[in-house]
């Protein structure tokens, strides 16, 4: 009898001990995972409330059917050109941006804080009205005539 | 006599080991699930920290037969643009989506456009508000005038 009670007992201790074990380990494993979604959405909120841009100039070219627009980073983010995108007249049209684009005056892909983004979108049959232009992080600005 | 007693202990023994055996294989199998349900929540909750979108149309501007319905991805993971609802004045819609720009996959940067045909919603003059969710629970509210 002593001898059946120890036996499953110790049966019982090896299945807790592996069964704890195999739990704790997913547990720490998704409290891992889970903090660093919770870094990694901070880092994506950040640079969103850090991110704010302006239109300060366009000027429309009728013969080359060209709206060049000028833009300043009033953020302390950087922005990538490359994930801009363009919304003119309620249509979307960052397939129209002109290769070429320049931060002040240099030709870069990175919009620092502070610095002017000129781009040109081609063509327009007609001047645009409003122009929408939004960030990889989704921060917007709106330009009306 | 010695032998009986010496069989009822080793069938007790035998029936104790079983059982016991049972038991944790019970018990082996319903932490092994607990374990993979907690790591899948984790996944699952890791995606959806991880998802953003965001609506970039001008809500004074809205092309509206068929509505388009512009939504950038500014999360980090990317997205399978079939599987978004969207809803106009509260009401469920269906709506073809596209991937603008060639975009072959809805990763962070990518635009797609959602239309809506007028046989779904009927746009009328006045304040309408759309909700464009993700598969994950995900998002975004664009306030617009007709």
């Amino acid at each position: 009898m002593g001898l059946s009670v120890s036996v499953s007992h110790s049966i019982f201790l090896v299945a807790l001990l592996v069964g704890g074990a195999a739990l704790g380990q997913a547990v720490l494993q998704s409290h891992a995972d889970v903090g660093e979604a919770r870094r990694e959405e901070a880092r994506m909120r950040d640079a969103a409330v850090h991110t704010t841009i302006a239109v300060t100039a366009t000027q429309w070219s009728p013969p080359a059917e060209r709206l060049t627009v000028t833009l300043e980073n009033r953020g302390s983010t950087v922005l990538d050109v490359r994930l801009l995108d363009f919304v003119a007249d309620g249509a979307w049209v960052t397939d129209r941006l002109e290769a070429g684009w320049t931060v002040d005056g240099a030709s870069t892909n990175w919009w620092g804080p502070g610095t002017e983004l000129t781009a040109a979108l081609s063509p327009f049959t007609t001047r645009p009205s409003d122009l929408v232009v939004a960030t990889e992080h989704g921060t917007k600005t709106m330009w009306r005539e | 006599m010695g032998a009986d007693t010496t069989s009822t202990h080793l069938i007790f023994f035998i029936a104790a080991t079983v059982v016991a055996t049972a038991a944790t294989g019970v018990f082996a199998t319903t932490v092994l699930r607990l374990s993979d349900e907690v790591q899948l929540r984790g996944v699952a909750l890791q995606g959806t920290l991880s998802t953003e979108i965001d609506v970039i149309n001008d809500p004074e501007n809205m092309p509206t037969d068929p509505l388009r319905i512009y939504v950038k991805n500014t999360g980090k993971n990317a997205l399978d643009p079939a599987l978004v609802t969207v809803l106009v004045d509260g009401s469920y819609v269906g709506y073809t989506a596209t991937l603008l720009g060639g975009a072959e996959e809805w990763r962070q940067g990518d635009v797609a456009e959602y239309q809506v045909t007028s046989a779904e919603w009927t746009p009328a003059a006045g304040d309408h508000i759309l909700r464009i969710v993700t598969a994950n629970g995900v998002w975004d509210d664009l306030r617009f005038r007709i």
